[in-house]
């Protein structure tokens, strides 16, 4: 019997693009039917140079179902590489051809003369969500593009975080990373934003670590890096956010790197300072029990869960209700994750379910005992819920419909300060 | 349950003709995945001119309305087409016919006769075909496949395609 699922949080693995798009002057070449990069889009700073409206598509219909579509991707390839100014070319296959079993990996080798970049990623939507899309994208540059030098950089590290686009404040959180492994002296490489682009990417494989900070995704794009192109890597499986888990990562990043212990403290203890400084002047505000909520929820992807949880716990004090973790995390994950979710502060521990379906998630929020009104940070689809419950919503995870992030970001010190806000905005807007 | 497959060939071996091009239609039947030539189908144009003729004559208001809206810009072919559908056939001959006058809507006009044809064919295989043919068939559910093959092989792709439709199998390649 067919299972429906209730508002998902995630698109199929052609999702992906969006993770192309997000390298600078990259384009996914779509071997798909009409319309997918159109459904696909999100719309939330996905203009630009290229976007969803441009990406080149091979538009099948039934001819290149019965006959193949192979020609088509072709000319299609040939043509964008004559029209598009662009530095890498990714084709991204959809559930049609993949079915029909074009050989689009096939189509692509016959590009390896090009005087561009062109390397395909099988992205079809029965293979798994974008997530595991913005896995097989990173394969792909490495199986394809990259290749091990002996030519090592010191002290580059090559950053993975978030998953861009899915997450709203990838950009931001990006750059907030870099910023703190540039402040203990090290140099940080993304791929992903602004005047990154392919000469980050190229980059990458002299690196002298990987630095994963993700509870799964991208875990195997590691493995494989550490393999084919030989570097090692750091998982750091939870997002730093606010002071505490953001000195933690600090010191663990500064061990790994091997960097001068006193080096790491005085970076802590200059943000420490300021970070309890403004959280002083406003601890009244936090102290005053009638404003804020007891207990908490938090319905997103495992990396806001895991990194959401953690924070609003060791820092700000407030009691996890069930947590849910709706990417639909693959299985051999999940424990060491649901483990992570017990490693709180103030002996504390958080139960975690690893969800897909909205409805199911929704039932179980509206039967828990928040001792209270919940506060809960999730999705737009959770809004509703949280005001039948009178309760304060924030929305920090896909679908982003309340909020516009241009370059925000919510890790670091600086980034528990921005939630902080966010949050206690909603909550003081009550009282207005 | 057997259906008819229209294709466009000089030679019954290769699919060579365009749709335009085509006197007219080999037409196969199909059962299952097994397909045998029944008829061969001649687009006799004659009909279609004599049909034009006798509609300039009978209604010369009619044939001095239609090139304002043949040449109309975007409305022309669109609105011709969308004639043919909503007023049946006398529409898209009237519109067929003031095209062949004034070249605005003629390949319509050919298209539809041509689509009426093969009205009970389930698909048409050739080797090139306009736009406003492929609507044509579009609008009577019939597979339009512009191919560069044998006959054989276009026949045995497109049954075995429609074989595993109908019998809700799936199309992965394995």
């Amino acid at each position: 019997m067919a299972k429906l699922l209730d508002k998902q949080r995630y698109k199929c693995a052609l999702g992906s693009m969006q993770t192309v798009q997000a390298i600078e002057r990259a384009i996914p070449i779509l071997h798909s039917g009409p319309g997918c990069a159109q459904k696909l889009a999100d719309g939330n700073g996905s203009s630009g140079y290229f976007s969803p409206n441009i990406f080149p598509c091979t538009s099948i219909n039934e001819k290149d179902v019965v006959f193949g579509g192979v020609k088509k991707l072709h000319s299609t390839i040939e043509n964008s590489l004559k029209v598009i100014d662009a530095d890498l070319y990714v084709v991204l296959t959809g559930c049609i051809p993949e079915i029909v079993g074009d050989d689009s990996g096939e189509v692509v080798s016959e590009f390896a003369d090009a005087d561009k970049p062109v390397i395909y990623a099988p992205t079809a939507g029965f293979k798994g969500n974008n997530y595991k899309g913005h896995e097989q994208i990173i394969d792909a540059i490495i199986d394809q593009y990259l290749k091990k030098t002996d030519n090592k950089e010191k002290g580059l590290v090559n950053i993975w975080a978030d998953v861009p686009y899915q997450d709203l404040y990838w950009l931001g959180n990006l750059r907030a990373l870099e910023n703190l492994i540039k402040e203990i002296g090290l140099t940080p490489n993304t791929i992903f934003g602004y005047e990154r682009g392919i000469k980050n990417v190229d980059k990458i494989a002299s690196a002298e670590f990987n630095l994963l900070v993700s509870p799964w995704v991208s875990v195997k794009n590691m493995k494989k890096m550490e393999k084919k192109l030989g570097i090692p890597y750091l998982h750091y499986n939870t997002l730093p956010i606010g002071a505490f888990e953001t000195s933690k990562f600090l010191r663990e990043v500064g061990k790994f790197a091997g960097v001068d212990e006193k080096k790491v403290e005085d970076v802590i203890t200059e943000h420490e300072k300021y970070y309890y400084y403004l959280i002083e002047r406003f601890a009244d505000l936090f102290l005053e029990n009638r404003v804020i909520n007891k207990q908490f929820t938090v319905v997103a992807d495992a990396q806001y869960a895991l990194g959401i949880t953690k924070f609003l716990t060791n820092d700000l004090g407030l009691v996890p209700a069930k947590q849910f973790v709706t990417d639909d995390t693959p299985k051999e994950y999940r424990e060491a994750i649901t483990e992570e979710f017990k490693k709180l502060n103030y002996g504390l521990e958080a139960e975690v379910s690893f969800e897909t379906d909205g409805y199911k998630i929704h039932e179980e929020i509206k039967s828990h005992d928040y001792h209270g009104y919940p506060l809960v940070l999730g999705g737009y689809y959770d809004r509703e819920v949280t005001e039948d419950l009178k309760g304060n919503f924030l929305n920090i995870s896909w679908p982003v419909k309340d909020k516009i992030v241009l370059n925000d970001a919510i890790v670091g010190y600086e980034g528990g300060i921005r939630l902080i806000e966010d949050i206690y905005t909603v909550a003081s807007q009550r009282f207005n | 349950m057997s259906y008819l497959i229209a294709v466009a060939t000089s030679d019954a071996k290769v699919v060579d003709l365009g749709f335009g091009a085509a006197k007219g239609f080999h037409i196969y039947e199909v059962e299952g995945t097994e397909y045998k030539e029944k008829e061969y189908r001649e687009f006799a144009e004659e009909i279609a001119d004599e049909g034009v003729n006798a509609q300039s004559s009978a209604s010369s208001v009619e044939s001095e309305a239609q090139p304002g809206g043949c040449t109309g810009g975007g409305n022309g072919c669109g609105g011709s087409q969308a004639g043919c559908g909503g007023n049946g056939s006398g529409a898209g001959e009237s519109c067929g016919g003031s095209g062949s006058g004034h070249g605005g809507c003629g390949g319509s006009d050919g298209a539809f006769k041509k689509v009426e044809l093969i009205a009970d064919c389930r698909s048409l295989v050739c080797r090139k075909i306009g736009f406003q043919a492929q609507k044509q068939l579009e609008k009577r559910a019939i597979a339009g496949f512009d191919v560069d093959c044998s006959v054989d092989e276009a026949l045995s792709k497109i049954t075995a395609y429609f074989d595993k439709i109908d019998n809700h199998i799936s199309l992965r390649r394995v």
